[in-house]
């Protein structure tokens, strides 16, 4: 009889405590099972949430793009054509006024500079607005152009590399997107570095692509820089139009060392 | 030594139990995991049991009454693993509420250690105190479910089973789990008329016990040697 109360008691006692842990355990599993789902849920609203702000960021920059296309159109088709037939109205005046007016100091001569100037200037506008030789030949012509324009207008001594001779097309919004990003870089370098060399470098790999722009300026504390609202938003800007086309932007500067500002693109 | 042979001949899991709290403490002294505070009381704890347990194998061996350091065992461990989880949680009420609650079972198990010693004479009575270690086990549970509850809510724990506290909590959880069902049936089985033999039931708290001390083990060796390297 006591040892079949023993056995009993035992048996008892043997059933609650695997009660007890098979009720830890679960406890256990749920917390690791709850926790895992729930970090899955918030990483997909995370995704959403950069998928939509990307979205939202793609529409803006094509909103702007477009825009950008439509002025130039505009300042083409109607400023440009009315400044040319003002042009043309102006030289059929001229030849009919007498040897004074045609001088160099002559009111009409002056007018007529001046509307050539105009002309230039708008010309010069609505390329730079909707780059024509990005569309027509690629970016790495567009870039070479763009370049060519600074070393014009400016003493800089600004080089173009390219590691292709015969580079291939890529997606309409990649090439545009990094046409801007180096007007942006070499714009913020001549404006805020004080330098006076710059080389734009265009390195194609399989699979991907770099652009580098190095400039022996002044150099910057990129944290720093990031804080002020006004500066860092050539930053953000750069940032933006890079992660549209899944770029990453790294810079390596300090203050005065010079910058080097690298974008890679998955292509 | 015949003395100790014979123990060891007739408890091996007391000596076993004993002699691995001694991987957990050099293992987290070699990665310094003690520097951070939850483990800092996790660390004395681990230390405090391995001399405890060798001495009460060495009075036990010698047929000496060890039931008062089994006593204050109790109090002692549920004072530094409170301490572990006031460090644990980040929410300043659960912390406010561990530590008044701890306040009053400290007070609570200092009373039935003292009442116990008077029965440590006879030999009929001298029982461990098993209200406060009833008490003990459902506290140390509430405080382990709510560091859970606060980890679910918080999400601060990407990957709960690299984290230490989490497993540690995960071992403690068992341990308590087993041993709050255990503690009042011993109490009823100690005085049962004619004594009952219980038979290998009788050490299952120090396998669980045992099992623990693993899971700690366990839990730290993948911890950074770097103490800021791991977190809550």
């Amino acid at each position: 009889m006591e040892a079949a109360d023993s056995e009993e008691i035992r048996n008892a006692m043997m059933m609650g405590m695997l009660a007890m842990t098979i009720m830890a355990v679960f406890v256990i599993l749920f917390v690791i099972n709850y926790q895992k789902r729930q970090i899955a849920q918030q990483k997909h609203l995370r995704d959403l949430e950069n998928r939509h702000q990307k979205l939202l960021l793609d529409t803006a920059l094509h909103t702007e793009e477009a825009e950008r296309r439509r002025i130039a159109q505009d300042l083409h088709d109607d400023i440009g054509t009315m400044l040319s037939l003002t042009k043309f109205s102006l030289s059929q005046v001229v030849p009919a006024a007498d040897a004074a007016a045609r001088t160099e100091d002559a009111p009409l001569e002056n007018a007529r500079k001046l509307l050539d100037e105009t002309i230039a200037q708008v010309r010069r506008i609505t390329s730079e607005l909707v780059p024509a030789s990005l569309e027509r030949f690629g970016l790495v012509a567009a870039v070479e152009e763009f370049i060519h324009k600074i070393r014009d207008n400016s003493r800089l001594d600004v080089r173009f590399e390219c590691n292709l001779n015969h580079p291939p097309r890529l997606a309409g919004k990649t090439e545009l997107s990094l046409y801007r990003i180096v007007q942006e870089l070499v714009n913020n370098a001549i404006k805020h570095s004080a330098c006076d060399r710059l080389i734009v470098r265009l390195h194609y790999t399989t699979g991907s692509l770099q652009l580098t722009v190095t400039d022996n300026g002044r150099g910057f504390d990129e944290n720093g820089v990031r804080e002020l609202p006004a500066a860092g938003h050539g930053l953000r800007n750069i940032e933006s139009r890079a992660s549209i086309i899944d770029g990453v932007v790294t810079y390596r500067t300090a203050p005065g060392e010079g910058c080097e500002a690298k974008v890679r693109v998955r292509v | 030594m015949t003395n100790y042979l014979n123990f060891f001949k007739a408890y091996p899991i007391y000596i076993v139990g004993a002699l691995l709290t001694i991987f957990p403490v050099l293992l987290m002294w070699r990665k310094r995991a003690y520097r951070q505070k939850p483990f800092f009381f996790l660390f004395v704890f681990l230390c405090y049991k391995l001399v405890n347990d060798l001495v009460m194998i060495h009075f036990a061996s010698f047929q000496i009454n060890n039931l008062f350091l089994n006593n204050l065992n109790m109090l002692v461990r549920y004072v530094l693993f409170s301490c572990m989880y006031y460090h644990l949680y980040s929410s300043a009420a659960y912390r406010r509420l561990l530590l008044r609650v701890s306040i009053l079972f400290s007070l609570l198990a200092v009373a039935e250690i003292y009442v116990s010693l008077g029965s440590l004479s006879t030999s009929r009575d001298n029982t461990e105190v098993q209200f406060t270690s009833t008490l003990e086990c459902v506290l140390m549970i509430c405080w382990i479910l709510l560091y859970y509850y606060e980890v679910m809510r918080t999400l601060r724990i990407t990957n709960l089973l690299a984290s230490p506290p989490f497993l540690i909590s995960a071992g403690l959880l068992m341990f308590y789990a087993v041993y709050a069902f255990v503690a009042p049936v011993m109490k009823y089985v100690n005085r049962w008329e004619p004594a009952l033999d219980i038979g290998f039931m009788h050490f299952m708290p120090v396998v669980f016990e045992v099992g623990c001390i693993l899971i700690i083990l366990f839990s730290f060796v993948n911890y950074p040697r770097d103490p800021n390297g791991s977190g809550r």
